[in-house]
């Protein structure tokens, strides 16, 4: 049976992964072990949605994880650049796959289709008996004009596709990951989709003279 | 405060300029500055970039945070195997 060897330096990792089985194998065995620790940790420490599963649950979670994990190192050894610890870049990578992994189980019945038409989602109008003390019939009045202005904003200014990804990510807290596999691209090109979304938005809303300090009182005050 | 309404005043104020650092671009920086991170730098001091990327992409900072817990479990043994 071959030795385990838990430190390795960079170059000794490498030599090992790219190597033939015999070398690879034990290898392979350690990097594993040493990504499901790490993640197991993370899963049962940091994880207050996950608290809910046995340990032993955690531990399965932790171990297919760190299976995926190390096949992904291992198909992108040539982009190790030596810039840090290997097993820093590893875990990198690791944490990746945990995290996409967990968000694609939270959402897993998500659906883009069932966001509805721009701007419904907002109150239909200002309720004046909301709050602690009835709002003055002005304020009613400079609510659902605001009101109007952001339905308006949202319709006029963004693309369907970018106010669908805005309203998942925003308000519904839908991963980007998630987003990503529903819209057909990739996590970055959503990204920036709704980065542009973001800042479409908030030029109209400056040029309207609507301030985020402006909105947050006029509708958090009750 | 309408929950929905929040969520969304707070996203589109909170978004950065233009030529700040995307996603793909802050995932991999993550293992480089480690090695200062551990150390006691601030990432808003030694990639100000990075920071503000952070500061308004809850996935990136989800990533950010569970990297640095476990390599702070790493580092303080937490993690190790039971001693035979």
């Amino acid at each position: 049976m071959a030795e385990r060897i838990l430190d390795r330096t960079n170059d000794e990792w490498l030599a090992a992964l790219q190597g033939a089985g015999e070398a690879q194998a034990p290898a392979l065995d350690d990097l594993k072990e040493r990504l499901q620790r790490g993640i197991f940790y993370y899963l049962s420490r940091e994880r207050s949605d996950l608290s809910s599963l046995s340990s032993h649950e955690l531990e399965q979670m932790s171990e297919d994880m760190a299976q995926d994990a190390t096949l992904r190192v291992l198909n992108n050894l040539d982009s190790f650049r030596g810039d840090s610890m290997f097993t820093t870049w590893a875990t990198r990578i690791a944490v990746r796959v945990a995290i996409s992994d967990l968000r694609r189980a939270r959402y897993k019945d998500f659906s883009l289709d069932n966001i509805m038409a721009d701007g419904d989602f907002l109150p239909a109008s200002a309720n004046p008996l909301m709050g602690e003390r009835p709002l003055s019939p002005e304020r009613v009045t400079e609510r659902n004009e605001v009101l109007g202005k952001i339905r308006a904003a949202l319709s006029e200014v963004l693309t369907d596709r970018q106010f669908r990804a805005l309203y998942a990510y925003a308000v519904q807290g839908v991963s980007l990951d998630v987003i990503a596999e529903e819209l057909d691209t990739n996590r970055n090109a959503l990204y920036k989709l709704i980065h542009d979304a973001r800042q479409k938005l908030r030029i109209y809303f400056e040029n309207q003279g609507l301030s985020m300090d402006y909105l947050i009182n006029l509708f958090g005050e009750s | 405060m309408d929950e929905k309404l929040r969520k969304i005043i707070e996203v589109i104020f909170t978004t950065h300029e233009e030529g700040e650092m995307d996603c793909p671009t802050c995932h991999e920086n993550l293992h480089r500055l480690w090695s200062l991170v551990e150390n006691g730098a601030e990432i808003s001091e030694i990639v100000p970039a990075l920071a503000a990327h952070l500061a308004c992409c809850p996935e990136c900072k989800e990533e950010y945070d569970a990297f640095t817990c476990i390599m702070r479990a790493e580092q303080q043994g937490l993690t190790s195997p039971p001693e035979a």
